[in-house]
C-alpha cells in the first residue's frame, strides 16, 4: 500500500519546505533583477502566467482520468502550493502597490479575486466534509428533492395516522400551522451551514410544548415525528453544505479562465510595448 | 481449543443450519401461517433424483463398498445420494471444471471419458475475459469513443446466434440440461497442444476444491459423451465423514496434492527439514467449519443483533479450553474474541496463512503452570483449517524454533520465563466499533474495499465521474454505503478473498484474472443469469439491461424481454493508471484496502 496515503502530515511538511525555498528563491532572484536593472516585471510576469496556466491544467487532468497522470490529490497538492507562489509571485511583479492602468487594475481584481475564491474553498473543503458526516445520514445531492417528497409522504401519513387512532387533531393541526411550511421550506443560497437552526429550533420547541395534549399513542407518534423533523434538519444540512462545496467552484473556475485570456492581453500588450513587435 | 465433546461445533455436521429457539423470545403459539420446520433435505440437490436412481447408483463400485450402517440414521446413504447429487450429462468439448473456478462440488464419472487439462488453457478458451492494458492512445481515445448511451453495446457481438457467440474458440451452447454453457470447439484439435490426463468411469475429480473452497487447479473437459454424478460439498463431506473409503480417498488426494505445500508457506514451520514435512502432513487433521453457500444465512442474519450474529458462527475453539493443537487457517476468515461480561468482544480477525494458539502451547511446553487459550475462534462465512496437534508440534516443530527464530517471527512474548500477554490487536489499533463492523459486516473479506473518509469526501463526485469515464460512460460503484467512525464502505466490487459471487456461474464468465487477481467479468459469456448478482453478499454486482447504439434495448427474440448483463467494478484492470475512482480523489479521501492489511487500514483511518 502507497505510504503517501496514511503520511499526509510528512507529505505537508514536505510542500511546506519545498514552497518556502521556491519563495526566497523567487525574492531573491526578483531583487537581483531589479539590482542588475534588468526588466524584472517581463521575467516575473512571464513566470506568473505560466505558474497561473499550470494552475489551471488540474481542471483539465479532471477530465483525463484514463491517462497515468499521478494522483487528482498530488495535483492539488501543487496547485494548493504553487497557488500561494503565484500571490507572492504576483506582489512580487505589481511591485507591491496598486497598478494604475484600466486593464491591469481589472486583471489584478480578477487575479485577487480567483486567488481568495481559491483559499476560502480550500477552508470549505476542509471545514464542511466532517460536519456534514455528524449531521447525519450521508445523502446524495442530487436525491435530496426526492428525499424531501419522501419525508414530507411519510410525515403527511404519520399525521393521517395520529388522526385515525387518536381521535385527536392536536398533531394534525401541528402539521398544519407549522410543520407543513417547515417541510416545505428551503434553505436560501446564503443559509449559514451547520448553525443553530432557529427554524428547526422552534418547531421542535412547539412540538414539546403540545405534549400536555397528547395521549399515550400521539406521544409515540409524535416521538416518531421529531425523528422525521432532524431528518429534515440533517438534509438542508446536507443541501446547505454540498451546495456551498459546489458553489464556490462555480466562481473559482470561470474567474481563472478569465484570469488566462485577460493575462494573455496583458502580456501581448506589454511585450508589444517592451519589444516593439 | 473446543473439544468434541464440550462443543458441538467441532462437528461440522451439525455446524451452520441449526439453531436452538429456547431464548430467542419467539412465542409458541401465534395466528400466522403454520409451515412445517425447514429440514436438512427440505431442498434437493435436483428434482430428479429418484428411489430408482439411487438404487442403480449404490450398485457401482463406488457406492457398492459404502457400509451404509456407518451413516447415522438422520443421516442415511441413501438420502445422501438422492438429496445431495444430481446426474449431469456433458457432449463432446463441454467444460465440466473450469481452472480458477470455484465450486462447490464433486464429480464421479458414471459413464464416459473426461479430459482434464494439465497446464493451464488460454483464457479465450475458456470463455475468460482476457485483460490487457490499453495503450497511451487507445486511453486518450475514450475520450471521444465513450457512448452517450448508458450500457450500450456492440450489436453485431449480441444479435448473432448463442451459439455463435462469446469468444472464437470457446462458445456457448444449451446443452441436453437445458443450460447453456461454455465448450470447447474442435477439441481433437485444441488437446494435442496440451498436456492432458484421461480419466474413466468410476474415477472422482473436483473434491479437494469442492471440500477446500479453493481455486479449481485444472480444466476437465468431456471426451465423447459422458455421465457424471455430481455430488454437492455437503454429500461430499458426509461421505468423508461416514464412508471411511472415500475418507481415506479423499484425504490422501488432499495430502498429496495441497497439505505439503500448505504447510511448507506457514511461516513458524519454515525452520523445518523439508524432509520433515509429509511426516507433518500425515499428522496433520483438518476441517471445515461454517456453510459453503454463507451469502443466505448472512442475509438473514442482516437484522439480527450483533450478538445473535456471533452466536451463529461455528466455534472452532473455545476461551478456556486447553490448546490441544495449533490452528492454521487455510482459507476463510475467522473472528478472534474473549467473553466480556455476557457477551463477546472481537479482538482480532484472522486470515489465510494465520494460526491460533502458537503464543499459548509455546508458553506452555515444560511448563509446570500451562496456560489455557486467551480466546475463542469462530468461523466466518466458510473456513477451511489444519490442525497440528500440540503432541506433535512440541515433538517436530519446537525444537526447530531457537529463542533468536521467535523474535524473528514476532513471538518474543512467548519466550520461556515470559508472561504471555494479549497481543496488539487489531481492537487496540482500528478501534472497537470499527472493527466490529468490519467483521459483522463481513467487509473483511475485500481484498480491494473501497473505503471512503466521510470527513475528508467534499462530494464532488470526481471518483464516480473517472469511474464512468473508464468504463464507456457507466459508473461501475455508488457512492453510498453504510458508515462507520466517518468511514464509507461504498457500494464497489471488494474483490473478495472469498469470492462467492463465482460460485455457479454456468459459463465462467465472472472469474478471478490469473495475473493480477481482480474478479471481472467477461462480458460477452455472461448469460444474464443473475447468479453472481444474487450471491454477491453485499450487493455490490448490478445487472444492468443493454442497449445498442443508439440507446434501443437489445431484446431476446424468442421473450422480447431485454438482454441483461452483470456489472461491476473491474479494479480499471485494463486501464493504464490503475484505478481511476483512487486518482480521480483530490482530498485523498478514498482508498481500495486489502482489509487483510489491519496495518495499514488503522493508519489510513487515523490519518
Amino acid at each position: 500500500m502507497d505510504k503517501a496515503l496514511t503520511n499526509l502530515g510528512g507529505r505537508r511538511v514536505f510542500w511546506c519546505l519545498v514552497s518556502a525555498c521556491a519563495a526566497v528563491a523567487l525574492i531573491l532572484a526578483a531583487s537581483v533583477l531589479c539590482v542588475a536593472l534588468l526588466p524584472a516585471a517581463l521575467w516575473t510576469g512571464t513566470l506568473l502566467y505560466a505558474l497561473v496556466v499550470a494552475l489551471a491544467l488540474f481542471n483539465a487532468r479532471k477530465k483525463l482520468p484514463f491517462l497515468p497522470l499521478t494522483r487528482a490529490s498530488t495535483w492539488l497538492q501543487f496547485h494548493v502550493y504553487v497557488g500561494w507562489l503565484a500571490v507572492l509571485l504576483f506582489f512580487l511583479h505589481a511591485g507591491f502597490h496598486w497598478p494604475h492602468g484600466r486593464l491591469t487594475q481589472v486583471l489584478a481584481v480578477v487575479f485577487m479575486f480567483v486567488a481568495i475564491s481559491g483559499v476560502v474553498g480550500l477552508a470549505l473543503t476542509r471545514w464542511i466534509p466532517g460536519r456534514l458526516t455528524r449531521s447525519g445520514e450521508a445523502l446524495t445531492y442530487e436525491r435530496i428533492p426526492e428525499i424531501r417528497g419522501d419525508i414530507r409522504v411519510k410525515v403527511e401519513a404519520l399525521i393521517t395516522a395520529a388522526d385515525r387512532e387518536s381521535e385527536s387533531s392536536t398533531l394534525g393541526d401541528f402539521y398544519l400551522n407549522h410543520l407543513l411550511e417547515y417541510i416545505n421550506w428551503r434553505p436560501g443560497i446564503l443559509a449559514t451551514p451547520f448553525g443553530d437552526q432557529p427554524r428547526h429550533r422552534e418547531i421542535v420547541g412547539t412540538l414539546s410544548t403540545l405534549d400536555r395534549y397528547f395521549n399515550p399513542r400521539e406521544r409515540e407518534l409524535a416521538a416518531e415525528l421529531r425523528e422525521w423533523i432532524d431528518a429534515k434538519r440533517n438534509l438542508d444540512n446536507q443541501l446547505v453544505g454540498q451546495r456551498l462545496l459546489k458553489l464556490w467552484l462555480f466562481l473559482h473556475i470561470p474567474a481563472s479562465c478569465s484570469l488566462i485570456l485577460l493575462g494573455l492581453v496583458h502580456g501581448l500588450i506589454a511585450l508589444r510595448y517592451t519589444r516593439g513587435f | 481449543m473446543a473439544t468434541p465433546d464440550s462443543a458441538p461445533a467441532r462437528n461440522p455436521v451439525t455446524t451452520g443450519s441449526t439453531a436452538s429457539p429456547a431464548g430467542s423470545g419467539v412465542p409458541e403459539s401465534g395466528s400466522g401461517m403454520r409451515i412445517p420446520r425447514p429440514q436438512r433435505w427440505s431442498v434437493p440437490f435436483s428434482d430428479r433424483m429418484n428411489d430408482q436412481r439411487v438404487e442403480s447408483l449404490l450398485a457401482t463400485p463406488a457406492f457398492s463398498k459404502v457400509d451404509a450402517s456407518r451413516f447415522p440414521p438422520q443421516l442415511p446413504l441413501h438420502g445422501v445420494l438422492k438429496n445431495d447429487t444430481k446426474i449431469r450429462s456433458f457432449e463432446e468439448g463441454d467444460i465440466i471444471v473450469r481452472e480458477g473456478d470455484y465450486g462447490n462440488s464433486a464429480f464421479l464419472i458414471l459413464s464416459g471419458k473426461v479430459k482434464v487439462v494439465l497446464n493451464s488453457l488460454p483464457a479465450r478458451l475458456l470463455g475468460r475475459r482476457t485483460s490487457e492494458k490499453k495503450t497511451l492512445f487507445g486511453s486518450i481515445a475514450q475520450l471521444w469513443r465513450n457512448c452517450k448511451v448508458p450500457e450500450a453495446r456492440s450489436l453485431a457481438a449480441n444479435t448473432l446466434e448463442l451459439e455463435n457467440r462469446a469468444t472464437a474458440q470457446a462458445k456457448i451452447r444449451v446443452g441436453r440440461e437445458s443450460r447453456p454453457h461454455v465448450f470447447v470447439q474442435d477439441l481433437s484439435h485444441v488437446m494435442p497442444a496440451h498436456h492432458s490426463v484421461t480419466l474413466a468411469e468410476g474415477e472422482l475429480f473436483g473434491e479437494i476444491a469442492a471440500i477446500g473452497r479453493t481455486p479449481r487447479t485444472t480444466t476437465v473437459l468431456a471426451e465423447g459423451d459422458v455421465e457424471l454424478l455430481e455430488i454437492r460439498w455437503q454429500g461430499l463431506r458426509e461421505l468423508r465423514l461416514f464412508a471411511p473409503a472415500w475418507k481415506e480417498h479423499i484425504d490422501r488426494v488432499y495430502r498429496q496434492r495441497a497439505l505439503n505445500s500448505h504447510l511448507r508457506e506457514t511461516p513458524v514451520l519454515s525452520y523445518l527439514d523439508p524432509d520433515a514435512i509429509p511426516g507433518l502432513a500425515a499428522q496433520t487433521q483438518f476441517e471445515t467449519f461454517g456453510n459453503f453457500d454463507w451469502t443466505t444465512s448472512f442475509q438473514k442474519l442482516a437484522s439480527a443483533s450483533g450478538r445473535e450474529r456471533v452466536e451463529q458462527e461455528p466455534l472452532i475453539a473455545r476461551e478456556g479450553d486447553y490448546p490441544n493443537g495449533l490452528i492454521l487457517i487455510r482459507s476463510g476468515n475467522v473472528r478472534l474474541s474473549t467473553t466480556y461480561n455476557h457477551g463477546e468482544r472481537t479482538i482480532s480477525y484472522l486470515g489465510k496463512g494465520r494460526c491460533f494458539g502458537l503464543e499459548e502451547i509455546l508458553h506452555n511446553a515444560g511448563n509446570p503452570t500451562p496456560i489455557p487459550l486467551r480466546h475463542s475462534l469462530r468461523a466466518i462465512g466458510y473456513v477451511d483449517i489444519l490442525v497440528i496437534p500440540t503432541a506433535v508440534f512440541e515433538a517436530v516443530v519446537l525444537p526447530t524454533l531457537t529463542a533468536e527464530r521467535l523474535k524473528d517471527l514476532g513471538l518474543a512474548a512467548a519466550l520461556p520465563g515470559k508472561t504471555v500477554e494479549a497481543p496488539v490487536e487489531a481492537d487496540s489499533k482500528l478501534g472497537a466499533d470499527m472493527l466490529e463492523f468490519m467483521v459483522e459486516n463481513r467487509f473483511i473479506n475485500g481484498a480491494a474495499t473501497m473505503l471512503i473518509d466521510m470527513d475528508r469526501c467534499t462530494r464532488c463526485d470526481d471518483c464516480v465521474r473517472a469511474c464512468a469515464s473508464t468504463h464507456d460512460g457507466n459508473p461501475r460503484f455508488i457512492r453510498q454505503g453504510p458508515v462507520v467512525d466517518s468511514i464509507m464502505v461504498a457500494n464497489a466490487c471488494m474483490h473478495c478473498i472469498d469470492p462467492v459471487c463465482m460460485i455457479g456461474c454456468p459459463t465462467g464468465a465472472i472469474s478471478r484474472d490469473s495475473i493480477q487477481g481482480q474478479i471481472v467479468i467477461n462480458d460477452s459469456t455472461c448469460i444474464g443469469c443473475s447468479t453472481c448478482a444474487t450471491s454477491c453478499p453485499y450487493q455490490n454486482i448490478h445487472m444492468v439491461p443493454i442497449r445498442d447504439m443508439g440507446g434501443s434495448f437489445i431484446l431476446d427474440e424468442k421473450t422480447r424481454t431485454p438482454i441483461i448483463k452483470a456489472t461491476k467494478c473491474d479494479f480499471c484492470i485494463e486501464q493504464l493508471g490503475g484505478p481511476a475512482c483512487v486518482n480521480a480523489c483530490p482530498h485523498d479521501a478514498l482508498a481500495r484496502v486489502d482489509m487483510s492489511d489491519v496495518d495499514f487500514l488503522s493508519e489510513w483511518t487515523r490519518r
